[in-house]
């Protein structure tokens, strides 16, 4: 038997040797994350959360059904195209915190019809990154 | 032309722990012809050049002129022993007359041991790097923004002279931090820059000939020169290369459209560059669009919704 001391020791160095060898991966969070507020009918509202360093520019889309239009955005989007009823916002000089993108749509939408994706490149790293949104 | 005082200039660069080589790049000119004229006492320059050398020294130029009193006090000097001729000879000390051989030896160790001294631990070593970011293309006759990211890795006060060799069938127009100078002979253009960021981001904006060859590759070269420390030219790595091509030369992969990537990266990048216009209007548009074609007639670009 060992005694309380001893293996007390051992434990640590066991510890020391484990934490040695074994490759530590540091879990980064995504810079930019973001949840739907709003998904169904009418409306609809996107929440983006901007961490810092925070990307210099967002690229956000929204998909929604077919034959699905925006009658109107606030933030105004930057694009859309009809065939694939896509719309995308380019945000610039994006700072840390949180940033809501509310649309009304033509027709009404049911839950888990719409899908976004949000686009942005590291600062540090310049790594492109597409986080993708459901309801 | 005019005349310059070289003791001055070398005892100021000295204070100042300029290099020869540092002076030499900032005035255009050789280590040897800085040597020559701190070697002379009264050099005649090009008073051009000798307004570079009194910028790099932070003086006004009458303080590295000719001074005429000096001057004349030298020539009374002078004239007094060649007066007294041999006389004057003769008040050596001994040493000088009987061992000349052995006092140059010591004289030149001495100068030689200096040297090795001031090489290996008189300067401060700053492992500066610079990165040129450059479009992989351009049509011709528009203007393309090319980049040099400097790291300095050095805390506190520093000088620099980026020196950028531009193709001669491109004419530079806009720069951020503003062109110190555009050599007139070989378009080089240069800055001299005095900071305390470890980061320095130099843009410039320049256009090919209108009349430009399609696939003609144009060159760039650059070295960054530090004040302090071994004063070696580091060469500016990175792309080098541009051609001329019927492409936008934010459209990095040539599909003719600007994708999501390329409009981040064009805001990466340049969105923190100020008072440059590198036409961002119509890299959104192109980007709103669904690409675009190049018009060989108006030389510009159509977009198509």
């Amino acid at each position: 038997m060992l005694n309380p001391k001893t293996s007390g020791n051992l434990a640590v160095f066991a510890g020391t040797l484990l934490l040695a060898i074994l490759p530590i991966k540091v879990y980064a969070g995504d810079l930019v994350s973001a949840r739907y507020i709003t998904s169904e009918g009418q409306k609809i509202v996107m929440e983006l959360e901007i961490q810092s360093p925070a990307p210099n520019t967002v690229i956000v889309i929204q998909h929604l059904p077919k034959g699905t239009g925006i009658k109107q955005s606030d933030p105004p989007f930057d694009k859309y195209n009809t065939k694939r009823c896509e719309a995308k916002w380019l945000l610039k000089k994006v700072k840390p915190g949180t940033l809501r993108i509310s649309m009304e749509i033509t027709g009404s939408v049911k839950s888990g019809e719409v899908k976004g994706e949000i686009r942005y490149k590291d600062p540090l790293t310049g790594t492109m990154s597409r986080i993708h949104v459901g309801p | 032309m005019v005349r310059i005082n070289g003791d001055k200039v070398r005892k100021l660069r000295e204070s100042l722990e300029l290099t020869q080589l540092y002076l030499a790049t900032a005035v255009g000119v050789t280590t040897d012809t800085i040597s020559r004229w701190e070697n002379r006492k009264y050099p005649t320059i090009k008073k051009e050049n000798a307004l570079k050398l009194a910028e790099a020294l932070e003086i006004s130029l009458e303080e590295i002129l000719e001074d005429h009193e000096i001057e004349s006090q030298d020539e009374g000097l002078k004239e007094k022993q060649q007066e007294t001729g041999k006389a004057g000879e003769s008040r050596l000390p001994r040493i000088f007359t009987i061992r000349p051989l052995l006092v140059l030896t010591l004289i030149c160790v001495v100068i030689i041991s200096g040297a090795f001294w001031w090489s290996f631990f008189g300067h401060q070593k700053i492992n500066i790097t610079a990165y040129r970011f450059l479009p992989p293309h351009t049509a011709p006759g528009l203007p393309f923004p090319v980049i040099i990211s400097v790291e300095t890795g050095h805390v506190g006060s520093l000088s620099l002279i980026l020196r950028e060799s531009v193709s001669q069938e491109c004419t530079p127009i806009e720069a951020d931090p503003d062109f110190t100078a555009i050599d007139e002979k070989t378009g080089d253009l240069k800055w001299i820059y005095q900071t305390d960021m470890q980061k320095i981001t130099f843009c410039y904006l320049a256009t090919t000939e209108p009349g430009a060859r399609l696939e003609k590759e144009l060159q760039f070269e650059g070295t960054i020169t530090v004040r302090k420390g071994r004063s070696t030219a580091t060469r500016i790595k990175g792309p080098n290369t541009l051609q001329v091509s019927p492409l936008h030369w934010a459209d990095a992969n040539g599909d003719k459209k600007i994708d999501d990537e390329e409009i981040l990266t064009v805001y990466d990048e340049l969105g923190k560059i100020k008072g440059i216009n590198f036409g961002i209007e119509q890299i959104e548009d192109i980007w709103s669009g669904t690409g675009y074609r190049w018009d060989e007639k108006t030389k510009k670009f159509i977009i198509m919704p």
